[in-house]
């Protein structure tokens, strides 16, 4: 439904359409509870840009579908929920290793196991500590159906720009949710960057690899340097934060990413004497310790909110010295918390 | 202005499409808007219920806590949601499901929104007499709001829809009227 | 007098030497792989997606581009490569641990799909690389390092025919086994091989060739004597020929 540039949708569609605008024309998902409107979705709209759509097995075989992609050097995504990463996270790492780009969406759901299907932050960990060897995802955490569209837009850029899987982290109540958005439809800069790395035929060159295992003696260890150095310019160049009612006068500082962060001005905006701000990580890898740290030197007290029972807690405390000044409050298993729940809380520790 | 509104009933009553369809015509009127339905479970006929929040505000928090607006469709879904019930709550509730609710409370008002919808034949309807009787006790909206976006919705779908669509609209502002 | 070349290595292997034990099926199977790309010249637009297992190295050996995939998720990653690129060549080389177990289940997706790949299915009877564990081919009654007792079905199950297996799907279009045991089956598994990739070309779908491939080192046994297995034994169990052929 659109009004103009404003368009009233939901959060998984607004995912989708964004990615197709980004100019990804691969994308392979498997059906899981709470993102299925993205691969129903792109069912359907692939084969007007021409794109592929593949409904996949498994998710083993949505995120190895991407790998493949990514080594033809298309734009390409996949999109689970959280026991559905749980299974990616082998495709992930090799992706890691192999430096292919590509984007990554998780709309969290309650667990472990089987869990619910309710929305939950109970995968900060395995986003941004994901699966096995030494590598990390750039981690975007959008907080309303406007960020759902711009930052899975601005997802492909960055992979491409590192040539390093991204992950928008986002949940079960971002994605149905439905609000309305400003469609500033542009191109993706680097939509047609040349790359030279990926496998299309050996035309007029030698046989080229794109591989993980690195046998020789040293190669690892060199290419896990390389690595670092690379993840050591995300943090310099891609940090993200948002910063909401933080004056001279804020003597308490609300911590919180994604759903919770929006709950969260909800009770800035509930709170009569006007001292709560919030600190909002938008990348959580890399993630804003610094800014954080800047912010948190002068309040009495840091109130740090998760849909779980502490995963972004372990990097505030990494961001601030006095860990003392540090209240915490979760909702694991799929709660969500209310604007007034989260000002009792913090009138209750103040 | 801020309207919370919690719609509750079973899957098939058209609890989301008509959470869905009061968005639209807050976004239509340029408020801003949020809808939050459940997912999964309304697919295997079981208990169905949204959120829809109308703002001229930025919304923080889709999640309602005590209503400015509760739709309850029948009685599990009155007897479940009951607790949600403030001072300031406008309850509606289709009393042709729902017998058992509190008749101290002034703020309930009972619509036989069922038996209505049937009257005109068109039993489908029911949430949009319910919607009816909303937007006579709110006037939050304007009518031509009401039809442009119920033209939106049916769009492709036969003339008749419409006009049955717009019966029952007419019919739930008129039972509040009389009442 | 003029020099005339009547024989030399194939354009589309690198300078690398085989690092393959002495006797092994992997170094024969890749070479007459790149001789099949030097004549159908497809060097430029073939790729190829190499398995976890003892041919994991295959992209050092092969001068056109080739990509690692994950253990058993070559078909998923050679899928998605031709879907993006269809006009290239694709295929994946897998042995039998990486097809026949843990890539179960995309194996027989990709086929059920018909994907127009061209897949390579190395069967030694075992895990090569790891040192010689039981593969779900491995031969009843044989021992392996898992099952020094020697396979009984009872608790390790029976040898997966996976030709057969996937014969039925009607994704599948052509299926053949073959052996490399000496220079008459050599020819034959080139041809079977030749005939996949040139279905391929002609976008008739998905087909795979199954080599009976000698491991001697893990099956203790001299080269010589462990063709003879396979000449002996193997195809009993593993029958060779068309399985499949739709055309």
């Amino acid at each position: 439904m659109a009004n103009n540039n404003r368009m009233l949708i939901k959060g998984n569609y607004a995912i989708a359409e964004a990615a197709i605008d980004a100019g990804c024309r691969f994308y392979a998902g498997y059906p899981i509870t709470p993102q299925n409107e993205i691969p129903e979705y792109m069912s359907k709209r692939m084969p007007e840009v021409n794109g592929v759509f593949m409904q996949a097995e498994s998710e083993l075989i949505s995120i190895n579908l991407v790998f493949g992609a990514a080594v033809a050097g298309a734009r390409a995504m996949t999109t689970s929920s959280s026991p559905g990463i749980s299974l990616m996270q082998e495709g992930i790492s090799y992706m890691a290793g192999c430096e292919l780009p590509g984007v990554i969406v998780n709309v969290m759901r309650g667990g472990p196991g089987l869990g619910n299907i309710s929305p939950s932050q109970s995968d900060y960990f395995q986003a941004v500590k994901p699966g096995h060897g030494d590598y990390r995802l750039i981690v975007l955490a959008p907080h309303n159906t406007q960020e759902m569209y711009d930052f899975t837009f601005e997802a492909f850029d960055l992979a491409d720009k590192y040539r390093n899987p991204v992950m928008v982290l986002t949940d079960g109540l971002l994605g149905q949710i439905m609000e309305s958005i400003e469609l500033k439809r542009k191109k993706p800069e680097l939509l047609n960057q040349k790359k030279e790395w990926a496998l299309t035929g050996a035309k007029g060159r030698k046989g080229q690899r794109i591989v993980s295992l690195l046998m020789d003696p040293g190669a690892l260890e060199k290419h896990n340097f390389h690595l670092q150095e690379k993840y050591d310019l995300i943090r310099k160049q891609e940090k993200r934060y948002e910063k909401f009612n933080i004056t001279d006068d804020t003597e308490y500082l609300i911590v919180a990413f994604g759903t919770v962060a929006r709950v969260s001005k909800g009770t800035i905006k509930l709170d009569k004497d006007k001292r709560i701000g919030l600190f909002r990580p938008i990348t959580l890898f890399p993630f804003p310790y610094e800014e954080l740290k800047e912010v948190a030197k002068n309040v009495k007290k840091i109130f740090v909110f998760e849909m779980n029972l502490g995963q972004m807690l372990d990097d505030v405390k990494i961001a601030i010295e006095n860990s003392e000044k540090i209240e915490f409050y979760g909702r694991p298993g799929g709660g969500v918390p209310t604007s007034e729940e989260l000002l009792n809380f913090i009138l209750k520790r103040i | 202005m801020t309207e919370k509104i919690i719609i509750a009933g079973s899957g098939g009553q058209g609890v989301l499409t008509l959470g869905v369809f009061i968005a639209r015509v807050g976004f239509y009127e340029g408020k801003k808007v949020a809808w939050l339905p459940t997912y999964g479970a309304e697919k295997r006929g079981g208990f169905s219920f949204c959120y829809t929040v109308i703002s001229d505000d930025e919304i923080f928090s889709p999640v309602v806590e005590t209503p400015s607006t509760l739709f309850a469709f029948d009685q599990r879904a009155y007897d479940t949601y009951k607790i949600k019930i403030g001072k300031e709550t406008q309850v509606i509730i289709n009393s042709s499901l729902i017998k058992d609710f509190d008749r101290n409370n002034k703020n309930i008002f009972k619509v036989p929104a069922t038996e209505l919808a049937k009257d005109i034949g068109f039993i489908q309807g029911m949430n949009i007499v319910m919607f009816g009787v909303y937007f006579e006790l709110k006037k939050i909206f304007k009518k031509e709001s009401i039809y442009e976006v119920m033209k939106e919705m049916l769009k492709g779908k036969k003339e008749e829809i419409f006009s049955k669509n717009k019966m029952a609209f007419e019919k739930g502002i008129g039972y509040s009227n009389n009442k | 007098m003029k020099e005339k070349i009547i024989y030399k290595k194939p354009d589309s292997l690198t300078d690398i030497n085989f690092s393959y034990c002495p006797g092994c099926g992997h170094s024969t199977v890749h070479k007459i792989i790149a001789e099949i790309v030097d004549e159908l010249n497809l060097r430029e637009k073939i790729i190829g997606v190499a398995p976890v297992g003892c041919a994991v190295f295959a992209y050092n050996f092969w001068n056109f581009d080739v990509s690692e995939a994950a253990h058993g998720r070559t078909p998923a990653v050679a899928t998605a490569i031709k879907r993006v690129l269809p006009d290239r060549l694709v295929f994946s080389y897998q042995g039998d641990g990486d097809l026949a177990s843990i890539g179960m289940a995309e194996i027989i997706h990709t086929a059920n799909r018909g994907e127009n790949i061209t897949v390579i299915f190395i069967n030694n009877t075992n895990y090569g690389m790891t040192g010689g564990q039981l593969a779900p081919t491995t031969l009843l009654s044989q021992k392996t390092t898992t099952s020094p007792y020697g396979r009984d079905a009872k608790n390790y199950g029976y040898p997966v025919k996976m030709l057969e297996l996937l014969s039925p799907l009607e994704g599948v279009k052509y299926l053949e086994r073959v052996k490399v045991t000496d220079a008459a089956s050599v020819i034959k598994a080139k041809n079977a091989i030749k005939k996949g990739f040139t279905y391929q070309m002609q976008n008739i779908g998905f087909s795979m060739i199954e080599v009976l491939s000698s491991c001697p080192a893990n099956w203790r046994k001299e080269p010589v004597e462990a063709n003879k297995l396979i000449d002996e034994e193997i195809v009993k169990v593993f029958p060779l020929g068309k399985i499949k052929d739709i055309k």
